[in-house]
């Protein structure tokens, strides 16, 4: 992975000065914001490839500055979340942030998501199939094998593995899942993808009971998890 | 042997007590004249306006100026509290506000007119208890006077002048009084003044008013006023020197008795008596003797303004029971020591006399060893009143002449019938068996009209010769004769024993009634059950309505229902419990406040505070009887011992978990602090171990203590998780964000989490087939099961089988996370869901929160946790959850 322009909007010190040692120590060129009104200002003048925004900004509500920049960019972002906070979570992915991260993390964990959330956006033209390990998943004619072995899936399955796999590596979220496959009268029903997701992981997860594959997101969604997360 | 003068301590308290009261009660200044017209309302104007100047705060309460022009001046400057109007009878009056000069709360009020009459509706029925209150509020109050209104003067006022007084003031008040100042003016200036038309007649501007105003008169209401004066301040400066302890002349030595009754004599007797008392300085007290006769309504409204009259006019009421009057007299002059006795100059009833050894006073006098009787004249006045209470007694039992009369005639009858066969000397027998047997059931006088008319019938129809009331046999006359007095007496007798059996039950009755309160007030439990002891027994001796009102926090009086009572107050009523409440008086119906309200409000006043309210609602509109208020005060005092007791022991209890809340608090602190700084402690030393280059560079001991950093670093984030969680389940803030759920799911991303502790363990998942889904709130419970998981890392070796079985039974879901470790101490198995609870002799390295926060979890989502050990051994939880009714699955759809 290349080196990238990333914007850090956090107003505290200490996190800033981690992450500036973290990033470019991976290569990439760090630039900063301690307010939401000055990070806006840095996400213009300054064009970042990816943007961590931090939620509890002095100035103004995370939430607030995500829908400014969605206005007009569609620039990779990542959100960082204190636990507890799944409403917000939920809230900002659904309005545009494209993953998140939850305080504490480690290291690891900050890398992933940041070349997950690249790859997404460096790959312009889709694959028309996506490898993980032993999955494969061919978007062109719609089939799906694990270790080798063709796996039949329902219409319904297939969906929701399709919609999994183009987000591959990052989360979607429940509501986003309900919306697409269903519809969106059926956001509140999550009883059914408990339902499919079982279904999935009984046909490719190695151990269904300790996935590998398919990663539940508490509170979330669900994420196809890629090799280098392990 | 001569005592050395010692003060009486009663008088010594009373001093004492007068002056704390002083200290915080308003001062009393009586503007006090002779007549109307001397100039009392104009001196207290002038007294205020001085007043004013020396920058005292003054209201007019109430002034009548009545038109003259030189006093209408003087409230020149004053403010006026404007009056309350009330109606009475469609017609509008005005009186003195009293709600609004206490909210107003000046230094001093002026009051005109001290012994007004308010008008009905008022709060108080006499204008002076209106001062009284405005005293006790620790406002100051300058009032006026006449000498024909203060009540120990009144009969002699009347006597000397001839006018019916018919407002009075009683002498407690004189003596609340600081100041009393004569307003003082000779009889003749007076009479100038009467000229001049400058003295106010009121609506008595008629002749006996115009009597009112002669020389002779005047003069002597003079005297008496300036009497009345004089003794007020001698009395002073004797309650001033006893304080003192200087030499007073302070006769303790005398004690006087009088005996009060129902009789309309008792009203004068009691007043002389007073006077006589004043006159030797020494206490009086009144007895009334309970004979065990009946009174008849009447009699009891008048033995009950009587012993009032003696309050008031500061003696002792003793009352005791005895069928013999003498014999309680005697004993109660023993018992105090009597000195002298005032006793009213009896009738003469020759036959009762004779019969009973004599008048109450012969037999009094002759029994007499230790005191000295006084005989005083009855009051001309007062016998018109006691005929027609004569006359009235026995027309109410018209039907029982009747039944009478009815019964003698038959009795007649039978005697005609049996006459031949046992002759007419038992024929009068059957008449004494009728006579005795009606004196069962009727009262006096029926009886002795049947008695009277047995005799006539006997003589006329049976005693020869038939048909005339002439008896020819001198031993059938004396047979007659004795037959009559023997009927009469045995009649009158029987009656006598009914009455007293009558009064003896409902006596008992109410001291069981008592008795039962009593006991049910110790036995209670809770104030609810103190106040229904009072209120379910009370209506068998005292019938109406009860109910009570307690203290609440705060300190004022609680609306508080009692169950069971229907009475439900208005809130006129509820005012006079608060007031009742507030100055710890007795108001409402048969008081002097609010006496217009429906029902009796007396203050439950314990030991060392106030802590409620009785209200009675009676059934009946009479006045309250002497021993039914006896009965009343006795419950309010033992319901006031207990509720105050019931509310010390809620206060200690408070205390105790106020303590005990303490305790706790502080151990959080200590547990936490230590638990947040037990990994900082690590953090900060292996960071700065790193930092040092010779260790950094080495790659290994690099891996260990960054490892050591993250692990701490790990383990403080779930301190902090765990304090977080712990504060919102206990204040109940935790909002649950319920979604359905796979168990299995949750259990897998919940050993992922927890992969660091357990990497030691060995874990086995067992989770069954198609399990129900669960609406739980994943963080949450993931939150639980993590904190269960870490608990059984921590308390096992490593190595140790950890088995996570989740199945469906029934109607709920169990999970089951079991190891063969060493298993639970069985002392600890109760605790162990406790907060801060540690197994002893455990290693250190948990705060004890973690499984009290997976209870706390699993039953909020309305399940339940428990521990065991397993027979193979080591330790067992199984969490139960409910099993909801499943949400409608989606539609199956084909193959690809």
């Amino acid at each position: 992975m290349t080196g990238v322009r990333i914007l850090v909007i956090d107003d505290e010190l200490a996190i800033r000065r981690f992450l500036k040692i973290i990033l470019e120590a991976e290569g990439h060129t760090y630039i900063e914001a301690g307010t939401g009104q000055d990070g806006l200002v840095a996400a213009a003048t300054q064009r970042p490839e990816l943007i961590i925004l931090d939620l509890g900004l002095p100035d103004m509500d995370g939430s607030v500055v995500l829908k400014r920049l969605r206005e007009w960019s569609s620039v990779p972002v990542i959100v960082l979340t204190v636990k507890d906070s799944e409403t917000d979570k939920v809230a900002l992915l659904d309005a545009g942030a494209d993953d998140y991260l939850t305080k504490p993390f480690g290291v690891p964990e900050l890398l992933a998501r940041l070349r997950v959330a690249l790859r997404h956006k460096q790959s312009a033209v889709a694959e028309p199939v996506l490898r993980i390990a032993d999955f494969q998943i061919d978007f062109t004619d719609r089939t799906v094998s694990i270790r080798d072995e063709l796996v039949r899936l329902t219409a319904t399955e297939y969906e929701l593995l399709r919609i999994l796999a183009q987000h591959a590596g990052k989360v979607v979220t429940q509501r986003q899942l309900l919306r697409d496959i269903w519809g969106p009268q059926a956001v509140d029903q999550s009883q059914y993808l408990r339902v499919y997701i079982a279904q999935l992981r009984k046909k490719l997860e190695r151990d269904p009971s300790s996935p590998d594959l398919i990663i539940t997101e508490p509170g979330v969604g669900y994420r196809l998890r890629l090799v280098d997360e392990k | 042997m001569v005592e050395p003068f010692r003060p009486d301590p009663d008088a010594l308290l009373a001093a004492i007590k007068k002056e704390e009261a002083d200290a915080h009660n308003g001062r009393l200044r009586i503007f006090f004249g002779m007549a109307a017209g001397v100039g009392k309302t104009y001196a207290m104007l002038r007294a205020a306006q001085e007043r004013q100047q020396e920058g005292v705060d003054v209201v007019v309460g109430t002034v009548d100026t009545h038109g003259r022009a030189e006093t209408e001046a003087l409230l020149v400057g004053l403010s006026i509290i404007p009056r309350k109007k009330l109606t009475y009878r469609d017609i509008v009056l005005q009186e003195m506000d009293l709600d609004a000069i206490l909210s107003r709360k000046p230094q001093l009020v002026l009051v005109d007119e001290l012994a007004h009459t308010n008008v009905p509706g008022a709060r108080h029925p006499k204008r002076w208890h209106d001062v009284l209150e405005l005293l006790d509020a620790g406002i100051d109050v300058y009032t006026t006077l006449n000498v024909q209104h203060v009540e120990s003067r009144k009969e002699y006022v009347e006597q000397v002048t001839g006018i019916t007084v018919r407002e009075t003031v009683p002498d407690t008040l004189l003596q609340r009084a600081c100041q009393i100042a004569l307003v003082d003016i000779t009889p003749a200036e007076l009479l100038q003044r009467l000229k001049d038309g400058k003295v106010y007649l009121g609506e008595r501007a008629d002749a006996a008013a115009r009597n009112f105003f002669q020389e002779d008169r005047l003069t002597a209401l003079r005297e008496i006023a300036l009497r009345l004066t004089a003794e007020t301040v001698d009395n002073e400066l004797q309650g001033l020197t006893a304080a003192r302890k200087t030499t007073g002349s302070w006769k303790t030595s005398e004690r006087l008795m009088v005996a009060v009754s129902h009789s309309p004599y008792s009203e004068g007797l009691v007043r002389a008596t007073r006077r006589l008392a004043f006159n030797l300085e020494a206490p009086w007290i009144a007895v009334n003797v309970d004979t065990g006769k009946l009174l008849s309504k009447q009699d009891q409204t008048t033995l009950t303004r009587n012993l009032a009259l003696v309050k008031e006019l500061g003696g002792e009421v003793v009352t005791t029971a005895d069928p013999d009057i003498v014999a309680a007299l005697q004993r109660v002059a023993d018992q105090r020591r009597v000195t002298q006795m005032v006793v009213g100059r009896p009738t003469r009833r020759w036959l009762k006399d004779m019969l009973f050894g004599g008048t109450l006073l012969d037999r009094l006098v002759r029994k007499s060893g230790t005191f000295d009787v006084h005989v005083l004249r009855p009051d001309k006045l007062l016998s018109a009143g006691k005929w027609k209470t004569r006359l009235k007694g026995p027309w109410s039992a018209l039907y029982e002449y009747w039944w009478v009369l009815d019964v003698m005639a038959v009795v007649a009858l039978l005697g005609n019938f049996l006459y031949p066969v046992i002759g007419y000397h038992s024929v009068g027998f059957l008449f004494l068996l009728a006579i005795l047997a009606l004196s069962l059931f009727f009262s006096l006088g029926p009886i002795l009209f049947g008695a009277i008319l047995s005799a006539l019938i006997w003589d006329f129809f049976f005693i020869p010769p038939h048909g005339t009331f002439a008896i020819t046999t001198q031993e059938d006359v004396i047979m007659c004769v004795a037959y009559l007095v023997a009927a009469l007496i045995t009649g009158s007798l029987t009656n006598r024993i009914r009455w007293r059996e009558n009064m003896l039950r409902i006596r008992e009755e109410r001291t069981e009634t008592l008795y039962e309160i009593v006991r049910a007030i110790v036995g209670a439990r809770d104030k609810g059950e103190l106040a229904r002891a009072v209120t379910e027994r009370m209506g068998s001796s005292l019938s109406g309505d009860y109910t009570v009102f307690l203290r609440g926090s705060e300190g004022g009086l609680e609306k508080d229902y009692v169950a069971g009572t229907t009475w439900i107050v208005s809130d006129k009523e509820w005012a006079v419990a608060k007031w009742a409440f507030d100055n710890r008086k007795d108001a409402g119906w048969s008081t002097d406040t609010l006496p217009d309200a429906g029902a009796l409000f007396l203050p439950l006043v314990g030991p060392t505070e106030m802590v409620g309210v009785l209200a009675y609602r009676p059934k009946t509109n009479n006045l309250l009887m002497q021993d039914e208020r006896n009965l009343l005060s006795s419950v309010c005092r033992q319901l006031a011992i207990a509720v105050e007791r019931e509310l010390l022991q809620e206060r200690s209890r408070e205390m105790q978990q106020l303590a005990e809340s303490e305790r706790l608090y502080q151990t959080i602190l200590n547990s936490v602090s230590h638990e947040l700084r037990t990994p900082l402690t690590a953090i900060i030393g292996n960071a700065s171990a790193l930092s040092n280059s010779q260790i950094a560079s080495d790659p290994d001991s690099r891996r260990q203590l960054s490892d050591e950093i993250i692990k701490n670093g790990e383990r403080l984030n779930r301190v902090v998780s765990n304090l977080l969680d712990m504060s919102r389940l206990s204040s109940g803030k935790l909002s649950l964000k319920r979604d359905w759920h796979e168990i299995g799911d949750l259990i897998s991303v919940m050993l992922d989490s927890q992969k660091t502790t357990l990497s030691g363990h060995n874990v086995v998942m067992r989770i069954a087939e198609n399990l129900p889904l669960v609406r739980v709130d994943f963080q949450l419970f993931q939150q639980a099961l993590s904190n269960l998981l870490l608990n059984v890392a921590t308390y096992t070796a490593p190595g140790t089988t950890v088995e996570i079985e989740a199945r469906a039974t029934g109607r709920s879901l169990q999970l089951a996370v079991s190891d063969n470790g060493p298993g639970v101490p069985e002392a600890s198995i109760p605790h162990l869901f406790e907060m801060f609870y540690r197994v002893p002799g455990s290693p250190s390295g948990g705060a004890g929160i973690g499984l009290a926060i997976t209870k706390g979890i699993v039953e909020v989502h309305g399940g339940t946790i428990v521990v065991g050990n397993r027979p193979s051994g080591g330790a067992c939880f199984t969490i139960t959850l409910p099993i909801e009714q499943q949400p409608q699955m989606p539609q199956d759809d084909g193959s690809l």
